[in-house]
Order: structure tokens, then C-alpha cells, then sequence
């Protein structure tokens, strides 16, 4: 540094073998360079993954529980009642007005429930029957099947199908934070509340989910008899992160196949053909990469 | 290396920067509009294009518009709307409101335009905004032509090729009675789309039939709305405002604004057309021709383009003349592509009407009669009642006060808002809770002598009470020939007391509309107010009682002596014109009635009032027109609208309808020190009194509890002190007289949320629906509503009971509290009522004299009623999540910023030799000049 580069100066000591000085920094940079570049990369994918990918996914589930369902409808052997295996799928929803049509509600309002479906709060009545049954979705990812729930109109249709029939609900009125909630409803009478998270205000709302929306429905006529109830669930935010013991193992095993496909993958890239490693290496590793993500995303909000 | 060091440094705190605005930015952005009002911009350019393309800029102008309120407008409201960098305007026409002022240069063109501005397509229910979904009002606004082939509209180097044909738009068949019409060499149809999906051309001649527009074309004198479109005047500096109306589906329905159906206000600063008179910009191969098909020629194209180029013949501010303004500048231009492209769009969001209440339900509507002073609360709060759940849909029947006293004493209505108390007190017990606060207003239209619109006006109750007391003979042949108006100034213009208060207003010797004060003609406590003012007041009362003003003007005999207050004002002079007025004026022929009772022409309601203090029209009723009138009715005609530079209208409103259409209200006198007789020359002496929320403020200190009335009223002797001279003499409070027996427990419920909604939630000023709009005074302990909020708490406990208690008005020792009472979930608590009266039974029977008595009458006795009980009412306890709200946000900006970071660490050297090469290249690239249009 204290070298005048003006002047040439004979070196009579040792001479220096290190590397220039700029040449180290500029390694960092590019070094830094890359790992914000994958940074960016990892964000996106998940970004992608969350507003995009995961649609498939619940399509997907949706398809296999429709396929279910249908079959328990026609056998008489959907559930009427407590207990139902959380993750079940327990009734058909249809709200004509907002496109949503033959969604499978699945029991519970985990995050890991609501990823394949709308899920019924345990420790509510089932949908269709005497007293208030609640049904959450996700507004944000995951298909956002309830996305549009807090534009619905007072008056709208809601049709759900269980075990003991169809049932037409009509829509009272829509709720936020500290709004007054509705007299419980009387004796034989029904009601729906559907809830979903929404942003206020700016044009970013879509992907600020920050408050919780609840839509009262009441059911038109003929409530059927409300069957057992289940426990209700133990952590009953929807809008906080729940982090269980479960999920955190299975995205710790999750990211041990990442790792390994990765290790695979560079593996390959290194001593084997790099077309070939592209070819077969690719596809495991965004598998992997998929697979952390959908049980990452459990970790999150059940409503976002 | 220090250099590359900041560099990376630099690039490290911006993504820092962004990563925090993205936290910051979304939780601020939602309120900031709403009720700060909106402001945009847009440069402006005008430029011409040579024949062989060469382009040259004629003028840049950076506009800004501001725009005062955007967000829960209402019908009819006005807006302020403020700009600032336009071009000077010229040949200014006195009203830019009017179809003429279309020919101004450099206007400030303000439309209300329905639908979404949008470069792709209107969402889903909604219509994209264009010039033909903008409101104009008459025939020559929608349809141009010219006797040439070259007008300005057609060298439009941004219009495209099919809008600078020689004939534009026409429609598809033509219908015969335009074939009648001459037709010009070339025309621009501009048809306006109405809401409904008609298409009205307009025309050269819509009268015949050539073609048809819009029924809310007509004008004000067929009971239409004058044009909300403003050609606005912008001063030498660049500077100007204007009061802009905005129009719901209820005003115009053609234009069917409405909270549903978007609409926008949109503004376009006229610039002048960018001309391109060779068609340098038109596709290749694309000629303008004639009508005919036939191209222009050489010398055709070189006339136009000089006509195009043309950039005024009037100067800035200079008045229209005689001459024609130039073509190419002028306002009525403003849908070309021109001058359209840069406009500014802001869009509107009307506040939801009353409309969203179901008209068929299986619960009828509360109805609730009275008070024309809570018009626009009830406009807020009735949206806000039907959509809420946990209270009801009512309705407000707009009637004399006085009508709904006495029918709430009967039976037959459930409730009435009044103000006046009932003479004789109320024959059944009821509570008479405060519910609003707020007054009459004196508004005005007045033009200063130097054409300017007058922001104020000082009116002592003498003046009031020469006005209402056909005191000015308004014409000379009255003066001459009443028996006691002789000596009398004609109006108030030449009123020495009026002068005195209010210097700067020109003398006008033929004006009627400055003889009266517009009122109307039904009961109404508005009047009551207004005249227990003149009443309370020394000098008027005097003056009415036959003492002459300093200047000798005296009451008009048949008004002599009258006993005020009253609540609807009489019409008591007879004096009808001389024969050879009736001989000369053939619609009074007809029907020959008292002179000054046509000029004073009380009106049918606080609308009309509005309407005409809103747009200047006088109510004079004196005109004999023959056009359009079957000769045998021949109806007198009112004066009707006056021109602007010579507006003089004063009339009798609510003070929150002044201020939802932004009328200019009179400050009132309150007292004077001026000795009695004594002439003067100025306001020395004397206190004006604004009505806004000081001077209401101070008349609620005013409010004194009157035991007879059982409510508070205002005490006039009290304006004279210290204390109650900042308070304004108009003020009135309004009562909600609901019954506290002989009701049902659902309708008892009912009355009392009311109540519970009026002392709570309805009290938070705001433009939103539910709120307190603007003119009313908040009834919060601040403002000294202490003692009233005590009882509106053992109202509502009267009212849910049932059992026939009439509330104290002053409640001593511990006071229910509101929250307490309005808790529906528990009995309503005992009441307070007056000392020395046990049950209340004493002074007032407690069964009500209602038409049918018999399951009613023994209500009270009853020992235990069952007490009306509700569900608790319970809050939505919602979850908020800061996760959800910048999760995603925060997200996406760290990875376009450690994106945009990363590639430029990676790439440095990249970026550098790139940024070098484009520098050189730059520096290489000036001087060979030539900027060519993107488009």
C-alpha cells in the first residue's frame, strides 16, 4: 500500500510471494456476489413456490379427496360427527358467486390441513348442522380458494354437502376485528362463518395478509341435528405460526434429501458427464427443493 | 479500490433501505388518501411537426392538480379542485361552468367522466373511461364542424388516422330529420355512452330531432342541473380553482355515478393541438382527404397548418370579445388526442346511499318523521344502520316538526326529531333526547363588485327581518304605489344598514332576488329558530314593531306588530300591481296576486332552496316568458339562473346541507353596543358570529334546561353577555322525542339503540357513512355536553323500560353512563326522573291518548314487565398478523435486491466497461442532434 507506483524501488530484502492485495477482495466480491445471487434464487423459488407451485398442490390433494369424499357420500360413510381424522375430508363447498366450486373441506385448521383444503375448526358442528360451524382457507397460496371471500356480497350463496345432505346458506354479513358478532343463532337454526385472512388498503394487499375476515352465512331452512362435537383444537390462532415437533422433524429429514441430492448432484456435475448430470440431477434436487418447501410452509400462518 | 469498496457499501444500503421502506411503506399507505385529498401531475407538451418530419417543441407546461376530497362523496357535493402550472388562459368567459366558456383559449377542462382509466381493460362491471363517458351538457360540446376542410382537429399529430378523417364518429343511420340540416364540409361526432347503454349523438340540431341528448341536458329552468363541466380559468400565474359539483346516478342518471359504478373526475389541460398538418405520423400510405375522398391539396395543407400552429389571438386573462379565439387552443377541444392524452384521472368513490337498504324486507322499516336539520345525518347514519347487523333499517320522513310532534303524541309515529318544544307539553310521556347539534345558516351567492364570488357576508337579524317582511318594494311601481313602503330602498343593495355591514357590493336598482330571503314555504323549526332569533333580538323586534331604522326604513304595515316566533313564515302583504302593470304583463293577467308575495316565493322544501343558492338562481317569480308556453296558461316564470359576475341570492338552509354543497354562509350578530337610532357606517359595535365549530361551540354553552319544554333551549337573553357573544344566534339542537310507554319491546329496542348510536358511534365526525358529515357539532363532553349525555343515558333507559317515565333533565348525584344503559344484554336501570315527581305520573298521564288505547293503556301498571333483554353483544376478536402483512412484500423486494446486488458484484467489471462504452457513445451521439418520435 505504502508504495509509490511512480517511482520503481529495488527490493533488497525478500521478495514478497504473496498475492497483490486487490486480488483477495476481489474474490470476496464475486464470491459475495454469488451467495446473494443463490440468496435471491432461494427467495424466489420460494416465492414461486408459495404464490404459484403450491396451487398444484392442493389441486392435487383436492382431486384425491374429491375422489374420496364422493365415495363416502355415496356410501353413506362421510362423517356426521366426532371423531374425524384431522385431515379427512368431511363436506363439498360451493359459493357460486366467488367461482368456488366442489371444494372438499377437510378437517382441522392447521396449516398442514389447510394445504390441502379449506379445513373445519374442531369443535365446531359439522357444516349443515344446528349451531355454528366454522370454515377457514387460505387467502394466499395453496389455490387461495377463499382469496375473494372478503368481496362477497351480503346475500350470496353458499351450498355445502355433507353426509346429511345439501344445505344453502345465505350470507349475512362480513366481519373484522371488534365488529359485533352476531346473537348466537336459535334453536334449529344454522349458521356458516367462513374465515380467511386479508390485507387493508394498498394495491399490495393481495400479498398482505395481516388480518383475519369472517363471513357469516345462515342457513336458509332444515339444519340437521348436530352431531358429536371433537375437542377443540388446542392452539386456535390462525393467523400464528404454530412450530410442532412433527414438522420440524420432517423438514429436518426433508432437508437431509435436499442435501443429499444436492451432494448427488455436484457429485455428478464433477466426476461424471455434466449433460447427464443436468439430465438426471435436475429433477431430484427441485423435488428435494419442493419437498422442504411444502413442509416449511407448514410452519406459517395457517391462513396466509 | 476505495472507489469499488463504496461502491459495494452504497449497494448494501440501499438493499437495506428498500428492505425497511418495504415494512414501512404498506401499513402508511392506506389512510394517507383519504382525507388529505389527492394530487397528481402530468407535463404537457405541445409540439409541431414540419413536412419533413422535423419537430420542434412550441410549449412544456408541468401541471399539477389537487383535488380536495375523493373518497365518500355524496350527490351534488362540491369538491375543491386546485391547479397550478397550466397555460394562461384567454378570452375568459364570465362563467366557465357554461357551454360558451367552450371557446375560451387554454382552458382548464374539468369533466366528470364515468369509468376506469385504463390502457388495457376496465375490470369486470365497469366501462373504460374515454371522452365519450364524459359529461358535457349541450348540443355544440358533442358535436363540431367547420366550413373548411382543414379545421385543427384534423392535423392531430397524436390522433389516429381514422380521427382525422373529414367526417368523424356520425352514427350508423342517420335519421331523417338531419337530412333537413345543413351539414358543414367537415364534422366530429362525439357521442356521449349513458350509463343505461343509449348512445346520444347530439348533433347540429338535437331541438329537430338531429339527433337527441341526454334528458339531463335540459337546463335549470326545466328543472334540470346546471353542467357540472368547468372550461377553468387559469390566471397569469399559472394558478387556478374552481368548485367542482359531483353528480351520483340521482342527479344525472345518464352519467350514473354511483358507489358501484365508478366514475372519475378528469382534467385536462388544454395545450393546443400538436400539429402535423403533412401527416408525418399517419401510417405510411394514409392521405387526408375531403368529404369527398378527394386529397388535400398543397395550398389546403399549408392554410391548415398555419391555422393549427396558431397559439391565441387573445392574451392571457384578457375577457372574450367579439373576435374568434383560436381553433387549435380552445376548450372545446379537449377530447382530442392532443390534448386528451394528457390528462389527469382521479378517480371518485361515492359513498354508499341508502339505496343498499332493502326496499322489501320482512321487517318494516322504523319510521321516524321530522327535523329537515338532520338530512344529511340521517343520509350518513341510514347506509350505516341498514348494513350493520346488530341494529335495523329506518327511515326518515323529512316532515314539518311540528306535524311529527303531534303524531308521536297520538301513536301513530314511533318517533320524531324536533327541535321546538311541543306547546303544552306532551300529552303521553316520551324522552326527548339530544341526538345533534347544529343550526339554520344564512346562505348566499354574491358577487363583489369586482365580479369576484363573495366569501363572506355579515347579516344582523334587523336585515333578516326587513327581508322576510316585504319591507323592500323590490320594483319602483310597488315603492309608489304600496301605502307603506314609500319611503323604503328598493332592496337590500341599497340598504344604508346593509352597505354599512357589508362594504364592496355594487348598488343594483333591479333587483328582485335582493328583496327577500328565499324560505320555504312548509312548517318548519328551522323558521321557528329563525324567527325566535329576530324575536329575541332589540333592534329587529323594534324595528317590527314600528320603529324606524336610522336611515327612516320601516316595516311594512301588514308585517307590523307580528307575533314571532312562528314556524312557518307568513305571506300577509296584498299589495297587487297597478292596472296598467296587470294591462302590460300578460301571465299576470292571468292571475293578478300580491307583487311582493311572487317576489318573495317561499319554495317547496330545503332542496330547492339548496339548489338554487348552489347554482344562483333567484325565485323571484315575476317573469312573463311566452317561448314554449301554451299562450292560454301562461305561467309566471322565476327569474331563474343569474350570470356569474352578478350573483345575488340569499337564502334560509340547514347549516350541514351549506356545508355538503359548499354554500357561503353569513356570519350572524350575536349583539350590539351600537346605541339604538344611531346611524352607522361600519360593523364597529357589533359581533358577527361565524356558524362553524367555535361559534356552535359557544352557543352550546348557552343551552339552558327549560322544565316546561322538557329540553334545553337556547337562552337569547344570554347573546348579549360576555359569555354568549362568540355564540352563533342560529344554533339549534335537535331532540329526538321517542315514547317511553305504549310501545312494543322490538320497537322499544329499536328506539334505544338508536339512541345508543346517537351518543356513540354517531358522534365521530367523518365523511365516511355511520359518521357525524360536516355542520354538526359533536355532542361530546368537550364540547359541554355533559349534562345532555347524562340524559340521553336515562333515555334510553326510559325508552327500553316502557313504563311510562319521563327522564330529569339535570340528574344529580351519580349519573347512568350510556355504555351502562345501551348494554342490552342486562334490564335497562331504573330512570331518573324529575325530583318531587314520583313515577312521573303526576305531571304527565302516563297512558298516551293514541288512537287505539286498549292494549296500551294499562301497560304501566303492570308490576313486573319482563325485562327486554338482548345477547351480550360480543366483539369479533380478529387476529392481526405483521408476518402476514410484510412477509411477502419484505420477500420479494430482498430478492430482487439481492438480485440486483449480486449480479452487480459479479459482474463489476462488466457493468464498468459498459457504462464507459455508453458514455463515449452518448458524447459521440450529441451534436448529431434529431430526436424522433417513439410512436
Amino acid at each position: 500500500m505504502s508504495a509509490d507506483p511512480t517511482r520503481t524501488r529495488v527490493h533488497d530484502g525478500e521478495v514478497d510471494a504473496s498475492p497483490p492485495p486487490g486480488r483477495g477482495e476481489e474474490q470476496v466480491r464475486v464470491a459475495g456476489g454469488r451467495v446473494m445471487l443463490a440468496l435471491s434464487l432461494l427467495i424466489g423459488w420460494f416465492l414461486l413456490y408459495l404464490l404459484v407451485l403450491s396451487s398444484f398442490e392442493q389441486n392435487h390433494a383436492q382431486n384425491v379427496l374429491y375422489g374420496e369424499l364422493r365415495t363416502q357420500l355415496a356410501e353413506g360413510t362421510a362423517p356426521t360427527g366426532a371423531p374425524v381424522r384431522a385431515g379427512a375430508p368431511v363436506a363439498l363447498l360451493d359459493i357460486p358467486s366467488l367461482d368456488v366450486e366442489s371444494l372438499v373441506v377437510v378437517e382441522g385448521t392447521r396449516s398442514r390441513q389447510l394445504q390441502d383444503g379449506p379445513g373445519h375448526r374442531a369443535g365446531t358442528v359439522l357444516p349443515g348442522q344446528e349451531g355454528v360451524s366454522v370454515v377457514a382457507g387460505r387467502s394466499t397460496s395453496y389455490g387461495k380458494p377463499f382469496a375473494d371471500l372478503p368481496d362477497i356480497v351480503r346475500g350470496a350463496r353458499v351450498v355445502v354437502t355433507t353426509a346429511q345432505g345439501e344445505f344453502e346458506y345465505l350470507v349475512t354479513g362480513t366481519r373484522f376485528d371488534g365488529d359485533p358478532m352476531p346473537a348466537p343463532p336459535g334453536e334449529g337454526a344454522g349458521r356458516l362463518t367462513l374465515v380467511t385472512s386479508t390485507g387493508t388498503g394498498s394495491w399490495l394487499s393481495r400479498l398482505q395478509p395481516s388480518r383475519t375476515v369472517y363471513v357469516d352465512a345462515e342457513l336458509r331452512s332444515g339444519a340437521a341435528a348436530a352431531g358429536p362435537r371433537s375437542a377443540p383444537d388446542p392452539e386456535p390462532t390462525l393467523l400464528a405460526s404454530h412450530v410442532d415437533r412433527l414438522s420440524l422433524a420432517e423438514l429436518a429429514l426433508a432437508l437431509q434429501v435436499l442435501l443429499g441430492a444436492l451432494a448427488g448432484f455436484v457429485w455428478a456435475w464433477n466426476r461424471w458427464s455434466r449433460k447427464a448430470a443436468w439430465i438426471a440431477g435436475a429433477p431430484v434436487v427441485v423435488a428435494a427443493l419442493w419437498l422442504v418447501s411444502s413442509i416449511g410452509a407448514r410452519l406459517l400462518p395457517a391462513l396466509i | 479500490m476505495s472507489a469499488r469498496r463504496r461502491a459495494e457499501r452504497i449497494l448494501f444500503a440501499l438493499a437495506f433501505v428498500l428492505g425497511g421502506l418495504a415494512v414501512v411503506l404498506p401499513g402508511g399507505q392506506a389512510p394517507a388518501g383519504a382525507a388529505e385529498g389527492v394530487t397528481k401531475s402530468v407535463t404537457a407538451v405541445r409540439t409541431f411537426i414540419d413536412a419533413d418530419g422535423k419537430e420542434t417543441e412550441q410549449s412544456r407546461d408541468k401541471v399539477k392538480l389537487r383535488v380536495s376530497q375523493t373518497t365518500n362523496l355524496r350527490g351534488r357535493q362540491e369538491i375543491k379542485v386546485s391547479w397550478e402550472g397550466a397555460h394562461p388562459t384567454g378570452a375568459v368567459a364570465a362563467d366557465p361552468s357554461s357551454s360558451d366558456a367552450r371557446n375560451q383559449e387554454y382552458p382548464f377542462v374539468l369533466l366528470q367522466c364515468r369509468g376506469v382509466d385504463t390502457d388495457s381493460v376496465a375490470p369486470k362491471g365497469q366501462v373504460k373511461l374515454s371522452p365519450e363517458t364524459c359529461w358535457t351538457q349541450t348540443a355544440p360540446e358533442r358535436y363540431l364542424a367547420a366550413a373548411s376542410n382543414t379545421p385543427s382537429w384534423r392535423f392531430d399529430a397524436w390522433a389516429q388516422a381514422k380521427d382525422r378523417q373529414a367526417v368523424v364518429g356520425p352514427p350508423a343511420d342517420l335519421p331523417a330529420a338531419c337530412s333537413s340540416v345543413s351539414r358543414l364540409t367537415t364534422e366530429r361526432w362525439l357521442p356521449f355512452k349513458a350509463a343505461g347503454g343509449t348512445t346520444y349523438y347530439g348533433g347540429p340540431d338535437p331541438g329537430t330531432g338531429c339527433m337527441p341528448l341526454p334528458p339531463e341536458s335540459d337546463d335549470a329552468e326545466s328543472g334540470g342541473l346546471p353542467s357540472n363541466t368547468t372550461y377553468g380559468i387559469t390566471g397569469k400565474d399559472g394558478k387556478g380553482s374552481v368548485d367542482f359539483a359531483v353528480w351520483t346516478k340521482a342527479e344525472n342518471a345518464s352519467l350514473g355515478c354511483s358507489a358501484k359504478v365508478a366514475c372519475s373526475l378528469v382534467a385536462v389541460p388544454v395545450v393546443g393541438i400538436s400539429c402535423d398538418a403533412w401527416g408525418t405520423t399517419l401510417p405510411e400510405g394514409t392521405q387526408l382527404t375531403t368529404k369527398a375522398g378527394v386529397p388535400l391539396t398543397e395550398s389546403q395543407v399549408e392554410t391548415g397548418d398555419a391555422t393549427c400552429r396558431r397559439t391565441g389571438s387573445y392574451e392571457a386573462g384578457e375577457p372574450a370579445a367579439s373576435r374568434t379565439s383560436d381553433q387549435a387552443v380552445r376548450g372545446n377541444l379537449w377530447w382530442s388526442a392532443s390534448n386528451w392524452r394528457n390528462r389527469i384521472t382521479v378517480p371518485l368513490e361515492f359513498a354508499q346511499t341508502a339505496e343498499v337498504c332493502p326496499v322489501e324486507s320482512a321487517e318494516k322499516p322504523l319510521e321516524l318523521m321530522g327535523s329537515v336539520m338532520l338530512n344529511e345525518l340521517t343520509a350518513s347514519w341510514r347506509p350505516k344502520f341498514c348494513t350493520t347487523s346488530s341494529l335495523y333499517s329506518f327511515t326518515h320522513v323529512q316532515q314539518a316538526e311540528s306535524l311529527a310532534r303531534s303524531l308521536v303524541q297520538s301513536g301513530e309515529i314511533k318517533g320524531a326529531f324536533s327541535t321546538a318544544p311541543q306547546p303544552g307539553g306532551y300529552q303521553r310521556p316520551v324522552a326527548q333526547a339530544p341526538i345533534a347539534f347544529s343550526g339554520f345558516a344564512i346562505a348566499f351567492s354574491i358577487d363583489d363588485g369586482d365580479k369576484q364570488r363573495r366569501e363572506e357576508l355579515n347579516l344582523n337579524a334587523r336585515l333578516v327581518a326587513k327581508l322576510l317582511s316585504a319591507s323592500y318594494p323590490a320594483v319602483s311601481f310597488v315603492r309608489n304605489g304600496h301605502p307603506g313602503l314609500g319611503d323604503n330602498p328598493l332592496n337590500i343593495t341599497l340598504d344604508p344598514e346593509f352597505r354599512a355591514l357589508n362594504p364592496g357590493i355594487d348598488e343594483r336598482s333591479t333587483l328582485q332576488a335582493g328583496a327577500a330571503l328565499q324560505i320555504f314555504s312548509s312548517n318548519s323549526d328551522l323558521v321557528w329558530a329563525l324567527t325566535r332569533w329576530l324575536d329575541a333580538d332589540p333592534e329587529a323586534r323594534a324595528w317590527l314593531d314600528g320603529t324606524p331604522d336610522p336611515w327612516g326604513m320601516k316595516v311594512n304595515p301588514a308585517y307590523k306588530g307580528l307575533e314571532l316566533p312562528v314556524d312557518n313564515w307568513p305571506l300577509l302583504d296584498d299589495y297587487v300591481a297597478p292596472q296598467w302593470y296587470i294591462d302590460d304583463n300578460a301571465c299576470y293577467r292571468k292571475s293578478p296576486t300580491p307583487y311582493l308575495q311572487l317576489v318573495a316565493n317561499p319554495l317547496s322544501g330545503l332542496g330547492a332552496i339548496g339548489l338554487n343558492l348552489q347554482f344562483a338562481s333567484s325565485a323571484a317569480a315575476t317573469v312573463c316568458r311566452y317561448d314554449g308556453y301554451d299562450a292560454t296558461t301562461l305561467p309566471l316564470r322565476t327569474e331563474g339562473r343569474q350570470s356569474v359576475g352578478y350573483r345575488f341570492v340569499l337564502g334560509l338552509v340547514s347549516l350541514p346541507a351549506a356545508r355538503r354543497y359548499n354554500l357561503r354562509t353569513a356570519a350572524l350578530q350575536s349583539t350590539s353596543t351600537v346605541a339604538t337610532g344611531q346611524q352607522f357606517g361600519d360593523a364597529a359595535g357589533r359581533t358577527f358570529v361565524e356558524p362553524d365549530t367555535t361559534g356552535l361551540k359557544a352557543a352550546a354553552g348557552l343551552l339552558a334546561a327549560d322544565d316546561d319544554a322538557g329540553t334545553w333551549v337556547l337562552d337569547d337573553a344570554e347573546l348579549a353577555t360576555a359569555k354568549g357573544r362568540a355564540a352563533y344566534p342560529g344554533a339549534m339542537p335537535v331532540y329526538a322525542v321517542f315514547p317511553t310507554s305504549g310501545e312494543e319491546k322490538a320497537t322499544a329496542t329499536k328506539l334505544a339503540k338508536f339512541l345508543c348510536y346517537a351518543g356513540g358511534a354517531g358522534q365521530v365526525p367523518g365523511q365516511a357513512n355511520g359518521s357525524l358529515p360536516a355542520g354538526y357539532l359533536p355532542l361530546t363532553d368537550d364540547n359541554g355536553f355533559a349534562t345532555q349525555h347524562a340524559y340521553l343515558a336515562n333515555a334510553v333507559n326510559a325508552v327500553r323500560a316502557q313504563e311510562g317515565a319521563v327522564p330529569a333533565l339535570e340528574v344529580s348525584g351519580k349519573a347512568p353512563t350510556l355504555e351502562k344503559a345501551c348494554d342490552f344484554s342486562t334490564a335497562a336501570a331504573p330512570v331518573v326522573e324529575p325530583a318531587g315527581q314520583p313515577g312521573g305520573g303526576s305531571v304527565v298521564p302516563p297512558a298516551p291518548v293514541a288512537v287505539d288505547p286498549a292494549p296500551v293503556a294499562e301497560k304501566p301498571v303492570v308490576v313486573a314487565v319482563v325485562p327486554t333483554t338482548e345477547a351480550p353483544l360480543s366483539l369479533t376478536s380478529g387476529e392481526q398478523s405483521s408476518l402476514g402483512r410484510v412477509g411477502l412484500p419484505t420477500l420479494l423486494l430482498l430478492a430482487v435486491a439481492s438480485a440486483v446486488a449480486g449480479s452487480v458484484l459479479r459482474w463489476l467489471e462488466l457493468l464498468q466497461g459498459l457504462l464507459v462504452s455508453a458514455r463515449s457513445s452518448v458524447r459521440g451521439a450529441r451534436g448529431s442532434g434529431g430526436r424522433r418520435r417513439a410512436s
